[in-house]
């Protein structure tokens, strides 16, 4: 039973509670994140835009602020000093093209420094200094993409390596061996859709998994015998929309699960009913209630985890080149 | 080290940082992202930026560095990469790895769940080497002992194993090259000793939470890796396991962990083919755990989903088997062959299909018997699912998608879409 202020999505509470904790500067908390803002900044920002209120922030400010954290490497740190990070470098040109300010930045330099950090088994580094992870094989093409410089990197080789992370279950882990967990198996399908290669995943195995990962309280969770968070709504919900199995799973449940976990005082959203919330779960309770077409909500794209609109208007002025050439007469 | 105002010595007043300036964070003012000031704390990080800027590798930059990680944020990875620079700048790794243990000890008490802190262990690990490797399962389990399914603790075992006791099938991947050293029978012996340890670790942890998937993903892996000489032969070693599956199973039969194992060992190797079908312990488990109830109203009892599930599963695969053996059957009778020449045209379980088929032998195949018996075994998956939607009904979208499927077999519509819709 969702509690009673909590049946309809809290739409405006919960643009207040973004607005708010980014301008609330002093805690310690705010200071000790400082090193992941970019990441809070994108999770912020597409939560409000989903909200339909994206002009609740100042966009030049913001973008101007994500510029001045790429460093000469052509990545981007977490924050103004930090060193450069596959993460926040998707972070960064996520907000950018949310704002559609990609040509701020130089494109082949961006591309280069993602490059750089494939490794000949055709895994990446997050950053120079060695820890691999297959949520780094998805920043990494998702940000090639948002580049349109997919080309830079072997494409095949990051595909080859994503699929030997998959497990008996049909999920996927950090590493080849590692136990599957749905945010991985996010990272590895979406990477997976980037690169052509969904044929690489065993999708009915790992769909059935991940509607397994529904419990009895209409939540998800990432793990077998693990408790449902609200951000398995994303995690699970995303890779069940790219293989086209999102129909599978109790939508109507996994709603009200979430619906119950607004906090109806302040705004936001938290893992489970009652607890704490914070941007993190705000951004994958409404980006999960996005991908079930919740009215009210812009459609989020399962794979880029931004708009439609932000991903459309990517694809289709890469479109205009082509048709144009298309048309011209041959020579 | 300071954690309060009380009693901390601002950088700036400390005689080793005299001689530098701290780079302060430039105050531009903005709505939504600038950083508010921690006098305490960011009074560190401005020297650290400092000491960054001038590329300084010495003894008060690992101190700053330490006292950042302890007190202030542990999950910086510019701080932990300066650190491992100074490290190895300052005599290397080997001499200073009791130091490092003992950092990555204490923030892994504070914060078991930090990437920077397990990523700087597992260079910490494989650069110290092959005699590393007990100090480091010894070190990874201590974390389980909080936290029986931390992710980076089981992961860390992993690529031990694999860089320090030397892989199978994923060593390809991540572990890094110690063919050479493992060459030595001193170090096999010990790679030996370290994978059958991992067997045995597991048990344990299973036995004190047999619904920890961490601890059964583990055992799954260790079956994939580990030399024979350290988990005897494939056929053996899955045997072996899936008794060990069913015993755990015995104990708590709605454990989601355990169904999945028996799943991941049917599939893995030394299972014979279509191991659900050919291996008669999966059918008679889940005869055990629903009771003998499968065939009638369960009496009121709860039912079992993940048994009935793999039930549905189990009866599937001997109707994908026996449907495999009638195509062969009538196609050997209208050919005049025998039925084995077909085997290859049936498909990738014509194999199995052939074996079936001589096995009955050749009097009792009809192919009508065999499209009964094909039929029988879809009516009987048809009813586990059934079950298996009263049991579970939050599984319903799914359920009822993979109902239809075997009902449209059933009708002959599709029939090899029979199935389709699930493991």
């Amino acid at each position: 039973m969702v509690h009673p202020a909590r049946q309809e999505l809290l739409a405006e509470q919960h643009a207040r509670y973004i607005v708010e904790f980014s301008q609330n500067k002093d805690s310690f908390e705010y200071f000790a994140t400082e090193h992941f803002r970019l990441s809070g900044v994108y999770w912020g920002l597409t939560a409000l835009h989903l909200l339909g209120r994206q002009a609740a922030l100042d966009g030049a400010e913001i973008v101007a602020w994500v510029l001045r954290c790429q460093r000469p490497c052509g990545g981007f740190g977490g924050s103004e000093r930090h060193d450069a990070h596959l993460l926040y470098t998707l972070s960064a040109l996520q907000i950018l093209a949310l704002y559609d300010e990609l040509d701020c930045v130089d494109v082949d330099t961006v591309a280069r420094y993602v490059a750089s950090l494939q490794q000949p088994d055709g895994s990446f580094w997050g950053d120079e200094w060695g820890e691999t992870d297959t949520r780094f094989s998805y920043c990494a093409l998702s940000a090639l993409w948002l580049l349109d410089r997919l080309h830079a990197v072997d494409v095949p080789a990051a595909a080859a390596y994503v699929a030997a992370c998959k497990n008996f279950d049909g999920g996927f882990g950090c590493t080849p061996g590692n136990e599957s967990h749905a945010g991985q198996v996010f990272t590895c399908v979406a990477a997976l859709d980037i690169a052509g290669r969904l044929d690489l995943i065993d999708r009915d195995l790992l769909c059935w998994w991940l509607c397994e990962r529904q419990t009895r309280s209409g939540g998800l969770n990432g793990r077998p015998e693990k408790l449902q968070d609200v951000c398995y709504s994303w995690w699970c919900l995303s890779a069940l929309s790219i293989l086209g199995r999102l129909h599978w799973i109790d939508q109507a449940a996994l709603t009200d699960f979430i619906l119950d976990c607004q906090d109806e005082d302040g705004g936001g959203i938290s893992d489970r009913p009652e607890d704490q919330v914070d941007v993190y779960h705000t951004f994958f309770g409404i980006a999960g209630l996005s991908l079930m077409g919740r009215p009210g909500l812009a459609p989020i794209d399962p794979t880029f985890a931004l708009p439609v609109e932000v991903v459309d208007r990517l694809r289709e002025r890469r479109r205009e080149p082509v048709a144009a050439a298309a048309e011209a007469p041959v020579a | 080290m300071a954690t309060s105002s009380d009693d901390y010595l601002p950088v700036g007043e400390r005689p080793e940082w005299a001689d530098m300036a701290p780079r302060a964070l430039p105050a531009t003012p903005q709505p939504v992202v600038a950083i508010g000031r921690d006098e305490l704390l960011g009074d560190l990080m401005d020297y650290l930026w400092a000491a960054v800027e001038a590329g300084e590798l010495s003894e008060r930059v690992l101190s700053l560095t330490e006292e950042i990680i302890r007190d202030l944020n542990s999950s910086n990875y510019t701080v932990w990469e300066w650190r491992w620079r100074c490290i190895e700048a300052l005599g290397g790794v080997a001499a200073r790895g009791e130091q490092e243990k003992a950092l990555t000890r204490s923030v892994a008490t504070a914060n078991p769940k930090n990437y920077q802190l397990w990523n700087h262990r597992r260079r910490l690990a494989l650069a110290l080497g092959p005699g590393q490797a007990e100090e480091e399962m010894a070190f990874s389990a201590a974390c389980l002992q909080h936290d029986a399914k931390n992710y980076h603790a089981w992961a860390h075992r992993q690529a031990v194993l694999l860089a320090l006791a030397g892989g199978g099938t994923t060593a390809g991947y991540g572990g890094s090259s110690t063919g050479d050293a493992a060459s030595s029978a001193a170090q096999q012996v010990q790679a030996q000793a370290l994978w059958a340890a991992e067997l045995a670790f597991t048990e344990r942890l299973l036995r004190e939470d047999l619904r920890n998937n961490s601890a059964w993903n583990q055992r799954i892996f260790v079956l994939r890796n580990a030399p024979p000489s350290a988990i005897g032969p494939p056929a053996e070693a899955y045997d072996r396991e899936v008794d060990f599956a069913a015993r755990q199973l015995r104990q708590a039969p709605h454990n989601e962990s355990c169904w999945e194992a028996l799943r991941a060992l049917a599939a893995g190797p030394g299972a014979p083919r279509l191991a659900l079908a050919a291996d008669p312990r999966y059918l008679q488990l889940c005869r055990e755990v629903l009771g003998g109830a499968e065939d009638g109203d369960g009496g009121g009892l709860p039912a079992c989903a993940p048994a009935l599930s793999l039930l549905a599963d189990v009866l599937l695969e001997q109707a994908a088997l026996l449907q495999d053996a009638a195509v062969l059957v009538r196609s050997g009778s209208d050919s005049g062959g025998d039925g084995q020449d077909c085997g290859a045209a049936a498909g990738p379980t014509g194999d199995a299909a052939a074996a079936t088929a001589a096995a009955a032998g050749p009097q009792t195949l009809d192919p009508a018997t065999l499209e009964a018996a094909v039929a029988a075994a879809r009516r009987l998956a048809a009813q586990a699912l059934e079950r298996q939607l009263a049991a579970d009904p939050i599984k319903r979208p799914y359920l009822t998608l993979e109902l239809a499927a075997v009902e449209a077999a059933l009708r002959g519509v599709a029939a090899q879409g029979a199935g389709a819709a699930g493991a």
